[in-house]
């Protein structure tokens, strides 16, 4: 059976034919912004002693002024995450956009340290060598 | 016969091959194009090993069900174990095609034994030897995935995300930043609670459920374990979407695969949701398709019982 054979040996050309035909599914993952990037609303619906609750949540960041893209969400538990650090969870949006400044130092350059404190970090990469350190203007 | 999948800390042959097989990938060009798959800036033929960090963006981008921004078809949910062994069989087919070795086995990487150690002897493990992975850096300056500028064959990562999460192109060395974001790797006591954990998954399904599989992806606990810590561990192209690009991260999913091979074979072959499971786990049940890019799609059912295909030279996590 073809099928399974082209799944037992790949090779460049059969790679590049089951790209060709996946193509135009693909693009429209990676093109989806989250579920409409920057802005996008969590919802999260319980039901308690017979009354139905709904949490609609939203963020919005702003980094050096500009508005941040990424389309963050909230769990169940309150924990906040973001598609762009996948394998982490974080207990304050703070700390997740300091991960974010930390993970792509190429989006976010280098800027003078602000000296501060950083309190409060749960979770992430606080004092990664080479990275730029925080400035610390502490709000939760 | 199955081909045997070795400690690449026990065996000098598969590290050597594996890094040659990489390198190999690296610079095997596929007449897939960066256009053809809607990444911006000038059309440039695909490597097959970047089709890989594609793929994982792929997945992970596709939502399953899409009104939700958790559970996609790769992570956070049942699937998480199937999905990246079918990929592991895909780059271990390629390895061998391009090492002209078909008994080449992927190495995995035990962790968990690094992980029993102290954080200063974690960091300078073997692994990290420049005749293994290489070292940690930004980028790294050693070991076999050391971009050169002036040689075009030197490795370097072609293809990332921003921080909005938009793949790119770029041409540069590989960054890591080991033990920058998680002082400790996972130990054997978390992995002889996985193996105790049962049963393999169950509702909500996500990242909030009981059961092995979450465990073992590592949301079960704040901060994250297993899985999960040791993308965070590893640092810098293993933390976002695009974590292929770092050769580890091979090795760490062959070390999750081993892992569920063994609770498969203490607690059985068993696999939930089942086919009859709401449509808002499709792509997630017993029969579904996983995403697929570079190959016909599997499904977890195809991928259970890999036993006549490959073995591990141990099952003691
Ligand atoms: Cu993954």
């Amino acid at each position: 059976m073809k099928h399974k054979k082209d799944l037992e040996r790949p090779t460049p050309e059969s790679i590049a034919h089951y790209v060709q035909r996946n193509a135009s599914k693909a693009r429209a993952c990676l093109k989806m912004k989250m579920r409409g990037g920057a802005g996008a609303e969590t919802v999260r619906e319980t039901d308690y002693k017979g009354h139905s609750i709904v949490v609609r949540t939203t963020y919005r960041v702003d980094i050096d002024g500009r508005p941040f893209m990424g389309a963050i969400g909230v769990s169940n538990s309150g924990e906040v995450h973001y598609h762009g650090v996948p394998n982490m969870k974080f207990s304050s949006a703070l700390d997740l956009i300091r991960t974010v400044i930390d993970v792509f130092p190429d989006d976010f350059k280098k800027k003078r340290s602000g000296g501060g404190k950083t309190s409060g970090r749960t979770n992430g990469m606080s004092g990664m060598p080479g990275m730029m350190k925080r400035r610390a203007k502490q709000t939760r | 016969m199955a081909i045997i999948r070795p400690n690449i800390l026990k065996d000098a042959v598969a590290r050597q091959k594996y890094a040659q097989g990489v390198n190999l990938l690296k610079n095997e060009f596929t007449t897939s194009t960066t256009q053809s798959l809607g990444i911006p800036g000038p059309s440039n033929p695909i490597s097959t090993y970047d089709l890989f960090v594609v793929w994982h963006q792929v997945a992970m981008m596709t939502m399953t069900p899409t009104s939700q921004n958790e559970r996609n078809a790769a992570h956070s949910g049942p699937v998480f174990p199937a999905w990246h062994r079918f990929m592991l069989r895909q780059l271990e087919l390629n390895l061998q095609r391009a090492l002209q070795d078909p008994a080449f086995g992927l190495p995995y990487w035990d962790w968990a034994a690094d992980g029993d150690l102290t954080p200063s002897k974690q960091k300078k493990s073997k692994i990290w030897a420049a005749d293994c992975m290489g070292n940690t850096g930004s980028p790294i300056s050693k070991g076999p995935f050391v971009f050169k500028a002036s040689n075009p064959q030197s490795f370097r990562v072609r293809i990332d995300a921003d921080s909005s999460n938009q793949l790119r192109q770029v041409n540069r060395g590989l960054r890591r930043a080991i033990g920058a974001g998680a002082t400790t790797l996972p130990r054997r006591s978390d992995t002889s609670t996985a193996l105790k954990t049962t049963p393999y998954d169950l509702p909500p399904w996500d990242r909030s459920s009981g059961g092995f599989r979450n465990f073992l992806e590592g949301w079960a606990q704040n901060p994250v374990v297993m899985h999960n810590r040791v993308h965070v561990w590893v640092g810098g192209d293993m933390l976002p979407p695009t974590s292929p690009n770092d050769p580890v991260f091979f090795l760490n999913h062959c070390n999750v695969d081993r892992i569920w091979e063994a609770w498969m074979n203490k607690n059985g072959r068993t696999y939930v949701p089942l086919d009859n499971a709401s449509i808002d786990l499709k792509g997630h049940r017993l029969h579904d398709d996983l995403s697929s890019l570079i190959s016909p799609p599997t499904q977890p059912a195809a991928v259970l019982n890999m036993t006549a295909t490959y073995t591990y030279d141990t099952l003691l996590v």
